[in-house]
């Protein structure tokens, strides 16, 4: 009995010995895959994968652009991997931009204006209504912290009579901090908030509640208009000129429909019609093209 | 071992005399946050308040049914559990049972002493979601929500025909809350008014 766990002992070691030493492995190296497709030696581009620095950085980093168009930051060496590039946004809500105007306009005294509650607004009491809710039950206080609000610090700047200038750099200030929130038409391509949008929708919005007409559709052409093609398309009984637009660099939805239809109330026309496209109104990127529907008459 | 096996056992014998106990006929009192609660079966709810309060969904525009799990690990519960809950960890303060529904539709009745947290303001889209979670019990620490503290949910809503209730664990789950503080009674008021259970009115 010892005698056969003896010999099944040293046959294991020697099988060990085998898998670990190897010595009739020879080099045969594999040169043909099973496809019977022979390996090119590729010397001349064949890169050694080590954790030593490598001395030749920037060769390295140059036959990594010829393979694929990376950026590299040859100071350091890092190959950054391409992608989508996404700027950062700030903060949106689902407050409308007609609403906030409207309330803008009712704080600073303009005659025949009501204040509305905004979505923001009714989140807010929804909440404060719920942690009360919360709070009878449990016995918990909890405090809803007083958050600042785009419109305030519009009322606060128009009342101020800052220029436009210094209203576009309050605002995005504010904005990129994320402590206020911006409605989603607002956020341009590059990740700011259009205060051009914002103040020209106030000066609209004053005039069509002082009694003034609302502005009229522009005339849009690709001659006076960056980013804009038209195209014929045939149908069986008539044709239609459809309208394409390709987003610049600081468009934000609410220019775009400014651009095209006079008035920010259209954006919601361009957003459906592009939904394939925009996953919501304030994911808007350079260089998207954006259809732009005719408006039935 | 033993030590286990005979806690298994006590374990057990506990659970059986705790669903013995259980007030299937007798009224379920109990007390939250110093206002006392009766639940008993003999609530006489005109036939067109049940109605009304079974038809009404925010979630569900069409007609649809709620799944029997509302999640993985989310336990589905009945009435008796739901009483239970109430006359223990709720009346400990250590459990909320909330209404998924929208507060004019909770404004038609609801189970006594639940609280309401309709279920699109824990969708990650609205601004205050951390706020109510914060309120629920959870500890917010540089961006990162920890639950161990967070009090154990049981939620419901119209009934078996909506889906608030489902879409609300749902969302909570997404935000990190542990599956294991939170049940879902799928019968929800139609189930309860139907069974002739307490509902409480809005004083409004």
């Amino acid at each position: 009995m010892i005698r056969a766990t003896l010999a099944l002992f040293a046959f294991a070691v020697v099988i060990c010995g085998l898998i670990i030493f190897r010595p009739f492995a020879g080099n045969d190296q594999i040169t043909q895959d099973r496809l019977d497709t022979p390996f090119e030696d590729s010397a001349d581009t064949a890169v050694e994968v080590t954790r030593s620095a490598t001395p030749d950085i920037s060769a390295l980093a140059q036959a990594a652009v010829a393979a694929a168009p990376l950026t590299v930051d040859l100071g350091t060496g890092i190959v950054q991997a391409p992608r989508r590039v996404d700027v950062a946004r700030p903060s949106t809500d689902d407050t409308r931009l007609s609403d906030m105007t409207n309330n803008v306009l009712a704080e600073l005294g303009f005659a025949g204006l009501e204040p509305v509650t905004t979505n923001s607004q009714a989140q807010r009491q929804s909440t404060s209504d719920i942690l009360a809710g919360i709070e009878a039950a449990t016995g918990q206080r909890s405090i809803l912290d007083e958050r600042e609000t785009l419109e305030a610090i519009v009322i606060t700047a128009l009342r101020a009579g800052e220029s436009d200038e210094s209203i576009d750099l309050i605002v995005n200030t504010a904005a990129a901090s994320g402590d206020v929130a911006v409605p989603e038409i607002l956020v341009t391509s590059d990740g700011r908030v259009d205060t051009f949008v914002l103040l020209n929708n106030i000066v609209t919005q004053a005039r069509i509640a002082a009694g003034g007409a609302a502005p009229a559709i522009p005339d849009v052409t690709p001659d006076n208009t960056a980013g804009m093609e038209v195209r014929i398309i045939q149908r069986a009984t008539d044709e239609i000129e459809a309208r394409f637009y390709t987003v610049q660099s600081g468009d934000s939805l609410g220019a775009i429909s400014i651009k095209f239809y006079g008035v920010i109330g259209q954006y919601e026309t361009i957003f459906e019609a592009n939904k394939g496209l925009l996953s919501s109104p304030d994911r808007i990127r350079v260089g998207q093209r954006l259809v732009i529907p005719q408006l039935d008459a | 071992m033993k030590r286990t096996a005979l806690a298994c056992i006590l374990m057990a014998f506990s659970t059986v005399c705790a669903a013995e106990t259980l007030p299937v006929t007798a009224n379920a009192v109990f007390s939250v946050n110093g206002q006392e609660f009766t639940i008993s079966r003999v609530s006489t709810l005109e036939q067109t308040t049940i109605s009304a309060l079974i038809q009404s969904s925010s979630t569900c525009k069409a007609p649809c049914l709620s799944p029997m799990t509302a999640a993985p690990n989310v336990p589905t519960l009945g009435e008796l559990d739901v009483i239970e809950f109430l006359s223990t960890q709720v009346d400990s303060g250590d459990g909320l049972l909330i209404d998924a529904r929208l507060p004019e539709d909770r404004a038609l009745g609801y189970i006594p002493a639940s609280v309401n947290i309709p279920a699109a303001t824990l969708a990650p889209t609205n601004p205050y979601r951390n706020e109510i979670l914060l309120a629920l019990g959870a500890q917010h620490y540089e961006g990162v929500f920890s639950f161990t503290d967070a009090i154990s949910l049981m939620v419901y809503d119209s009934g078996p025909a909506t889906q608030d209730a489902a879409a609300l664990i749902v969302d909570l789950l997404a935000a990190g809350y542990p599956p294991e503080k939170i049940g879902y009674y799928r019968g929800g008021m139609q189930v309860w008014t139907t069974l002739g259970l307490s509902t409480t009115a809005a004083t409004r």
